[in-house]
């Protein structure tokens, strides 16, 4: 399994923070608290298809 | 060689997670629950190996194979419990692990009455 993906989340954990405090800096609350939620969404699909991937992985694996 | 790569992705999860930890808390439990997917993906051949020598030596003893259908399923929901379990608490969610440590407990319970009532009634057949 590559291990780029935890890189990938990294970038976008470390972004969306960035863009976070620059848009509190900027006085817009809401728009920071949109992109937290969109980073999390996106890092979200990528988090449960790999979850998906380790239960289809367990269950061949104990042949169930 | 599979223990290293084990190591150092350890290693490097741990970094980003704790490097996330104060401005971007979600990412950080999202980071360790990929580290540790990725981890389990580099060893699981090891563990397929092992599984099947030991269904093998179980066909041998010739008994029936419906209890280790039902052993196997033991292990599958004690390992990914215990994973959940892992992962909520480092997310210092104690409640839901316990949660998802008792769900995990009644169904092999469940799974494991069928077994108890067997050895019941051998026990009562030969003691009578």
């Amino acid at each position: 399994m590559d291990i780029s993906i935890v890189f990938r989340i990294a970038a976008v954990g470390i972004l969306v923070a960035v863009l976070n405090q620059v848009l509190i800096r900027a006085g817009r609350e809401e728009q920071a608290m949109m992109t937290t939620l969109a980073g999390l969404v996106v890092v979200l699909f990528w988090v449960i298809h790999y979850i998906s991937n380790l239960f289809d992985t367990v269950q061949t694996l104990f042949q169930l | 060689m599979e223990f290293i790569k084990i190591v150092t992705i350890g290693i490097i999860g741990t970094f980003l997670a704790l490097s996330l930890k104060k401005n971007a808390p979600e990412f950080s439990v999202a980071v360790i629950i990929i580290t540790g997917i990725i981890m389990v993906f580099t060893i699981i051949g090891k563990l397929s190996e092992s599984i099947n020598a030991l269904k093998d030596i179980y066909l041998k003893t010739g008994l029936d194979f419906s209890y280790m259908k039902i052993v196997m399923k033991v292990m599958a929901i004690a390992y990914i419990s215990e994973f959940a379990v892992q992962i909520c608490k480092d997310a210092q969610c104690g409640l839901i692990a316990s949660k998802i440590e008792i769900g995990g407990k009644i169904i092999i319970l469940s799974l494991s009455v069928p077994i108890i009532t067997e050895l019941i009634n051998t026990v009562t057949t030969i003691l009578s």
